[in-house]
């Protein structure tokens, strides 16, 4: 479990247009908020 | 949750918003159309980041609990009729949100499989992140 004040696991990730970028890259610029769906649909 | 209709009051409080799941790119475009969604989302077919996040997998009897059946109900009759799922079912969300330094400020583990925290929640958060 993560916790509260830890860093966050960074990575290459595919995003659904096919691309992949660093996680990191995102949140450097604003805050981010990641939403863990269950599932599409 | 009901982030897609709440994209405008999210975006207006100074985070961004990305979504995840565990189908492919085609899954997920096809989401993205059915909830007109314009959020990135990111594919995790082999769940990785939802193993490095800690979010685990439920189980059968919670799956089937009375408290899930009536917040599946309620989400229906909201007109929210959930699509056919091709991934794991078993899989609980969760929500965090990580600062500009990569710093988790807010956790939030699903308690059971239809649990998500509130949009007012979530844009509350803005206090978080300006502290």
């Amino acid at each position: 479990m993560t916790n509260n004040y830890d860093k966050a696991f960074d990575s290459e990730v595919l995003f659904s247009d096919n691309s992949s970028q660093l996680l990191s890259s995102w949140w450097e610029r604003k805050p981010l908020l990641l939403v863990f769906l269950r599932h599409f649909g | 949750m009901q982030l897609h209709k709440a994209k405008e009051r999210i975006e207006g409080a100074e985070f961004q918003v990305i979504l995840v799941g565990m189908g492919t790119p085609e899954n997920a475009e096809e989401f993205r159309k059915k909830y007109a969604s314009s959020f990135p989302i990111i594919c995790d077919p082999e769940k990785k980041l939802y193993s490095a996040f800690g979010l685990g997998r439920s189980s059968v009897t919670s799956m089937a609990s009375p408290s899930v059946l009536v917040k599946s109900l309620r989400t229906m009759m909201e007109g929210n009729l959930p699509g056919i799922p091709r991934e794991d079912v078993k899989q609980m969300p969760g929500v965090f949100m990580i600062d500009r330094e990569g710093t988790i400020r807010y956790s939030y583990y699903a308690k059971d499989v239809s649990d998500n925290p509130s949009v007012e929640e979530l844009i509350s958060l803005k206090t978080l992140i300006n502290t």
